[in-house]
């Protein structure tokens, strides 16, 4: 009996495993020859992100200091400290929204950069996007580094030492929303509050353990 | 033109194109078309599975035991996804893989893939297997292009993120959002159908389905009469 109609067990069992075990190390060999690539890839997000919050120009960041469930760096320039990041994540509209916030020295928030989100295209996704809005009329025209955003342009220059109770309008605070999208706006704006009041409390530890 | 290597290969773009014809793929047809680009991001990642995994199943085919073939053909398949969602985390623009990620896993179990497999080529020899996957790949991501683009402009008046009508301001939902899109595939099936049909009857033909495409020439749910 050939091995195309065998009905073996043991047969059809130890093909099934060669066939699994061939396949594992292809992908151990992909995966290995792509490690490199996938980490600077990661690490290239990273920066771009860092250099898009709009801070002094820096040459390298600190290590990263969990304070809760967020994460905070300070950023250098040779040698001496120029500003922080910090990270953080809050439930939106479609599942969870990752934020980067930069702060000066004097606490003042240079940047709200969202890293990830799953919001309603169109709607919450508009708050949470830098999308430079490129036309028929446009199109030889360079993309601005960093695109403007409304809803994320208004916590500049807002000090650190001011957030606790920073609310959209709805809810009686003093930053705008997109109609519609008052979940997504209400969870940037809880989730920039958050970081910035962490950021105010803890600054001087930050400061002295993310060399 | 029946057998011919370019029959093979230029089939799948139209003639049997996966989504408008043979109807396969719905889940990413519909989940990743609100826009164009990742409509065709999604049909080259497809099409490159399709090309690595007919090769190696046609090469296999020959000794793989019967009993255990889809099995071995999905072991096959998802090894060649895990690839492309590698190699998309190293070389793809971030944009790019943030939108596509979470679908990619999903390209294992696409039934055009494991299809393609079954029905051409674990019947077929290597180059025609590889031309095979190669044609219906693309006709995958001309569809998949083709409703991304009627979907993103009926949404924003924009195809490839560029804005065709500057002054359209506000966004129209509905075909961004999950009923839109089986709204817009239904409205583009239904006149793929109309046209067919009415060249046919110009013709003074019957209009028939394409042969050897349909439910009578698929073994996949019948596992033991082949």
């Amino acid at each position: 009996m050939s091995l195309r109609d065998s009905e073996n067990t043991w047969v059809l069992g130890v093909f099934l495993g060669i066939v699994a075990l061939i396949a594992a190390l292809a992908l151990a060999l992909v995966s290995d020859w792509t490690a490199g690539s996938i980490k600077a890839a990661q690490e290239k997000n990273r920066t771009a992100m860092f250099d898009r919050l709009q801070l002094d120009e820096f040459d390298r960041t600190g290590s990263d200091v969990m304070i809760g469930k967020m994460i905070f760096c300070a950023v250098y320039n040779a040698g001496k400290c120029i500003g922080f990041v910090g990270e953080g994540s809050a439930p939106g509209y479609g599942g969870s929204i990752d934020a980067m916030v930069g702060f000066d020295l004097s606490g003042k928030i240079t940047g709200v950069q969202i890293l990830r989100h799953k919001e309603t295209p169109g709607l919450g996704a508009e708050v949470c996007d830098r999308k430079f809005r490129r036309t028929i009329l446009n199109l030889g025209v360079k993309a601005p580094e960093v695109p403007e955003n409304i809803y994320l342009d208004q916590f500049k220059g807002q000090l650190a030492s001011g957030a606790g109770k920073w609310q959209i309008a709805k809810d009686g605070g003093k930053f705008i929303y997109r109609t519609g999208a008052t979940v997504s706006g209400r969870a940037v704006t809880s989730l920039v509050n958050d970081i910035a009041v962490s950021f105010a409390a803890h600054r001087m530890e930050i400061q002295e353990q993310s060399k | 033109m029946k057998n011919s290597y370019f029959g093979d290969f230029i089939k799948g773009f139209w003639k049997e194109n996966p989504v408008l014809v043979l109807l396969l793929g719905t889940c990413p047809t519909l989940a990743l078309t609100s826009n164009a680009a990742n409509g065709a991001g999604m049909g080259a990642a497809t099409t490159f599975v399709l090309i690595g995994s007919n090769l190696v199943i046609s090469l296999i085919a020959g000794f793989t035991p019967k009993k255990i073939r889809i099995p071995v053909y999905i072991v096959v398949i998802a090894a060649f996804v895990t690839v492309v969602d590698l190699l998309l985390k190293a070389y793809a623009p971030p944009a790019l893989y943030d939108a596509l990620g979470i679908f990619i896993p999903l390209i294992v179990v696409n039934c055009i893939v494991l299809g393609r497999a079954e029905a051409f080529a674990s019947k077929n020899g290597m180059f025609r297997s590889v031309l095979d996957g190669a044609g219906m790949g693309i006709g995958f991501t001309i569809a998949l292009t083709l409703i991304g683009i009627v979907r993103e402009f009926l949404c924003s008046g924009s195809a490839f993120g560029i804005k065709l009508i500057p002054a359209w301001e506000v966004d129209f939902l509905l075909p961004g959002a999950a009923p839109g899109a089986f709204i817009i595939v239904g409205v583009i099936l239904a006149l793929k159908s109309f046209f067919n049909r009415r060249s046919a009857i110009k013709k003074g033909k019957l209009y028939v389905p394409p042969q050897g495409i349909d439910c009578r020439n698929c073994r996949i749910c019948r596992i033991d009469d082949r």
